[in-house]
C-alpha cells in the first residue's frame, strides 16, 4: 500500500457531493469563529503596530492590499487546480469548485488593486501606472470577469466546465508574471519583501501584522469558499429535482390524454 | 489630504466589498435551503399519499 492511499482515500471521500454537504455543514460554523477572531486579532494588530518612518499611516494600507493580493493569486492557483481535476477526472465537484472561486477571486484582485490605488496615491502620487505589476493584476481581474461571463453564457453545463477549464489552465500563465514582474522588469512597484529566496525585508513589526491579516483573509476565503461550494451543489440539485418534476408531469399527461 | 483618510479609504472598501461578498453567498445558501425545505416537505407527503 503506497504511503499516500490514506490521503487519496480521503481525498475521494471529500469528493463525493453528499459527503461534501455533511462535512461542510460541521465545518462552517468552525470556520466562520475562526475567520472572526482571526480578523479581530489582525485590525488590532493592523491600528497597533507602529508607523513607518517614511510612510507614516499609509503603511497600514499593506495589511489589506497584500492579503488580498496573495488571496487572488492563491484563488486562481486553485481553480487551476480544479480545472485540471475537471478536464482529466471529469469529476463534477472538481467544476463547481472551479466555477465558484471566480466571483471570490474577483473580489479580492479588486480590493488589492483599488486599495493599491489607494495606496499609491500618498506614496507615488498617482493612482494608476501602467506598469507589469499593476497591468498583471488588472488582466488577472480582467480574466476572472471573463470566466464569469463565459461561464454564465454557455446553457450546457458539461460544455460551460469544458471552456471554463480550458480558459482558467490557459490564464494560469498571467500567476508567475504577476509574482516575478517587479523582478523581470523595472517597475514603480517595490519587488518582493515577504515571499522571496533570501528571507523576508520587512521588520517583525509590520511583519506580524500583515502574517495575521494574511492568516485572517484565508479563514475568510476558506469559509467563503466551502459555502460558495455548498451553495452551487445545492443549485444544482435542485436543477435537477425540478427537470425530474418537469419529466414526470409530461409523463402524468401523455398517461391522462386520449 | 491626510494620511489617515487613506487608511480610512482602504479599510472601509475592503470590509465593504467583503461584507457584500459574505452576504450574498449567505443570502444563496438561506435561499437554496429554504426551496430545499420546501421541496422534502412535498415529497413526505406525496410518499405518505401513495402508501
Amino acid at each position: 500500500m503506497s504511503p499516500l492511499s490514506p490521503l487519496a482515500d480521503a481525498a475521494a471521500t471529500l469528493a463525493q457531493p453528499a459527503r461534501f454537504l455533511e462535512l461542510a455543514e460541521r465545518a462552517l460554523p468552525y470556520l466562520l469563529c475562526l475567520t472572526t477572531i482571526s480578523f479581530a486579532a489582525g485590525l488590532y494588530l493592523s491600528f497597533s503596530s507602529d508607523v513607518d518612518y517614511q510612510q507614516g499611516e499609509t503603511v497600514r494600507i499593506m495589511y489589506v492590499h497584500v492579503p488580498a493580493a496573495w488571496m487572488a493569486m492563491l484563488c486562481y492557483t486553485m481553480m487551476t487546480a480544479n480545472a485540471i481535476g475537471s478536464l482529466v477526472w471529469k469529476h463534477p465537484l472538481a467544476d463547481v469548485s472551479a466555477r465558484v472561486a471566480a466571483p471570490l477571486g474577483a473580489a479580492f484582485t479588486f480590493v488589492a488593486l483599488v486599495t493599491g490605488a489607494i495606496w499609491g496615491k500618498p506614496m507615488w502620487g498617482t493612482w494608476w501606472v501602467w506598469d507589469a505589476r499593476l497591468t498583471s493584476m488588472f488582466i488577472l481581474f480582467i480574466m476572472y470577469l471573463g470566466i464569469l461571463t463565459i461561464n454564465q453564457s454557455i446553457d450546457e453545463p458539461i460544455r460551460a466546465a469544458r471552456v471554463t477549464a480550458v480558459l482558467i489552465i490557459v490564464g494560469f500563465v498571467n500567476i508567475p508574471i504577476i509574482k516575478f514582474s517587479v523582478d523581470w522588469w523595472n517597475t514603480l512597484h517595490q519587488p518582493a519583501s515577504v515571499l522571496r529566496l533570501g528571507g523576508t525585508t520587512l521588520d517583525v513589526e509590520f511583519l506580524c501584522p500583515l502574517l495575521v491579516m494574511s492568516f485572517a483573509f484565508g479563514t475568510l476565503f476558506a469559509t467563503l469558499y466551502v459555502a460558495s461550494i455548498r451553495n452551487e451543489i445545492w443549485r444544482r440539485k435542485l436543477i435537477s429535482y425540478q427537470r425530474l418534476a418537469a419529466r414526470a408531469a409530461v409523463h402524468r399527461e401523455h398517461q391522462d390524454g386520449p | 489630504m491626510d494620511h489617515e483618510y487613506y487608511v480610512t479609504a482602504a479599510y472601509a472598501l475592503t470590509f465593504s466589498v467583503m461584507t457584500i461578498v459574505a452576504l450574498k453567498v449567505l443570502f444563496a445558501g438561506r435561499g437554496y435551503r429554504r426551496q430545499f425545505a420546501a421541496i422534502s416537505a412535498v415529497r413526505r407527503r406525496q410518499r405518505r399519499e401513495g402508501e
